[in-house]
């Protein structure tokens, strides 16, 4: 017997196509990608009146707005994307109208997997997935929004903006 | 004729409406019931206690102008209890006669909770009546008024005898506590008692929908219903012979109420709640999915519910929509009309991919985001 160590079993890679979900799931949470769709999620979060508010929670993190509510709290501005609960993932907050081709088992394991090669994640974390553009999101440390925060946040935007 | 159906099929649908106002999540209940009276067969509603059942069965009765009989039964319900006491004085003549004034015997529309808690009496009475509209007891032998019973229990029955019995309700429907999301909408339509409960269509009206059902041509739409058979058998799903051509009531009944003469694939969608258990109606769904993905109507919250159509969720958003861009307030409430604008457009992104808006919510979106503008 020689002394080399087996080869490594190739990286098996699935891809993941998106079609339109049969039975809409109930929307939970709502997510905005990029600084000019933060920006105007932020304007309009700082017109609501402040029982509405107090019932969203969100997290701001490098390239997104992540909010959480109640269907009916959620807002809207045009280009945001809803996110549900994927039923077969409890760790997934999934596109709303949207559905992969792969079991959610499989593709939370993926994403609890890829989160532990980056560091740091606990296996518990919550995840928002966006198809397009393809986008992990980490919920964790989500906060009551209160509109001095919501005006930070904003100021960091434009502070940023070119 | 035709044009009477047609005339009865919209005040139905009216009454529908009207009944439906203000419950929450019970429109496909509602629609339901209506569409069994049509079809002249028999509801079931599978639900805890305390989901409006009963309110929803009322409701369609006040909007049919119908008599309306309603009962808890228990263990120890007496078959006088629905059925009406001895006549005491036909008695004495040697005959054993019911008094059934104000009883089930003379109801349009009846509701009957806890129905398979009734003891073999009263079942036994009952099959008669659901089966041929007939009500035996003793000498007592008459036809009766009833259009549609509607029994409720908490669960589907286990025992093989009860089960037989629960085969004679050919629709079944699975009703659960109002979600998370519809709960403020519970408590606002609680708080506000005031409901006009007149009568908003009439039993000629309905029994004129139901001769038009019976004349309703359905060899076009008799294969795909064999074919919508063998799908659900091939998914486990297994419908007796019975329910299996009496499920063609419901489908004419559909078409009736469409105002169609000739049954189409529009009108299967009745089909998923022929199925019995609330596991295989979501498989239903699944396997009915293609089939049923052109359903068309005026029942759309059922239509929706069995079909999920794409075409049936966006046929609702957008009479949604048309009715709030047509109610713009002209002074003061301007921003509680622009939250429900938001959430009519919430709903829109949150139902379907924004590349895959089926008509018309393309240009219907547009509308509405000018008016937040």
């Amino acid at each position: 017997m020689s002394g080399t160590r087996p080869a490594a079993e190739p990286t098996q890679r699935l891809t993941v196509h998106v079609a339109a979900q049969s039975r809409p799931l109930t929307p939970c949470a709502v997510l905005a990608i990029g600084d000019p769709l933060r920006c105007t999620l932020l304007d309009r979060l700082l017109r609501m009146d402040g029982a509405q508010l107090a019932r969203i929670e969100g997290l701001c993190a490098k390239r997104s707005l992540l909010l959480f509510a109640a269907a009916a709290d959620l807002p809207w501005v045009d280009g945001v994307q809803y996110l549900g609960l994927d039923p077969e993932a409890a760790s997934l907050l999934v596109p709303t109208a949207s559905r992969a081709n792969v079991a959610g088992a499989l593709l939370e394991r993926a994403v609890l997997h890829h989160a532990a090669r980056c560091g740091g994640s606990a296996p518990v974390q919550r995840w928002a997935v966006s198809w397009s553009p393809p986008l992990l999101v980490p919920a964790a440390s989500t906060r009551r929004l209160k509109p001095e925060t919501l005006r930070l946040w904003r100021r960091a935007l434009s502070e940023h903006a070119p | 004729m035709a044009r009477d159906a047609a005339a009865a099929a919209k005040s139905v649908q009216a009454a529908v409406r009207s009944a439906s106002h203000g419950l929450i999540e019970r429109e496909v209940l509602v629609e339901l019931i209506a569409l069994a009276a049509i079809a002249q067969e028999h509801v079931l509603v599978i639900g805890e206690p305390g989901t409006a059942k009963s309110e929803a069965v009322r409701r369609v009765a006040q909007s049919l102008g119908g008599q309306f009989f309603e009962y808890l039964l228990g263990r120890f319900t007496e078959p006088s209890e629905l059925f009406g006491p001895i006549d005491l004085a036909k008695l004495q003549a040697g005959r054993v006669e019911t008094v059934t004034t104000g009883m089930l015997p003379e109801a349009d529309i009846v509701f009957l909770d806890e129905v398979f808690l009734g003891s073999t009496a009263i079942l036994n009475s009952l099959l008669s009546v659901l089966n041929e509209r007939r009500y035996r007891r003793g000498h007592s032998l008459r036809d009766v008024p009833l259009r549609v019973c509607v029994g409720a229990a908490n669960a589907l029955p286990e025992d093989v005898a009860l089960a037989a019995f629960a085969d004679r309700f050919l629709v079944r429907v699975f009703v659960s506590a109002v979600p998370d999301s519809e709960l403020e909408a519970l408590l606002s339509a609680g708080a506000t008692q005031l409901r006009d409960d007149r009568p908003t269509a009439t039993l000629a009206e309905l029994d004129c929908l139901v001769r038009a059902r019976q004349a309703v041509d359905l060899t076009g739409v008799q294969p795909l219903l064999a074919h919508a058979v063998r799908l659900l058998r091939q998914c486990g799903i297994s419908l007796t012979d019975r329910r299996i051509v009496r499920s063609q009531n419901l489908v004419s009944a559909a078409a009736a109420i469409s105002g169609r003469q000739v049954a189409t694939r529009q009108d299967l969608w009745p089909l998923v709640y022929v199925v019995p258990t609330a596991l295989e109606q979501e498989s239903a769904r699944e396997a009915l999915r293609a089939l049923l993905d052109q359903s068309d109507g005026p029942l759309v919250a059922a239509q929706f519910d069995a079909s999920a159509s794409a075409s049936s969720r966006a046929g609702r958003i957008a009479e949604a929509a048309e009715a709030l861009l047509s109610d713009e307030p002209v002074n003061g409430e301007r921003e509680a009309w622009q939250l429900r604008l938001e959430g009519i457009l919430r709903e829109m992104d949150a139902s379907f991919p924004r590349d895959a808006l089926p008509e018309p919510l393309p240009g219907l979106r547009e509308r509405v985001a000018a008016r937040l503008a």
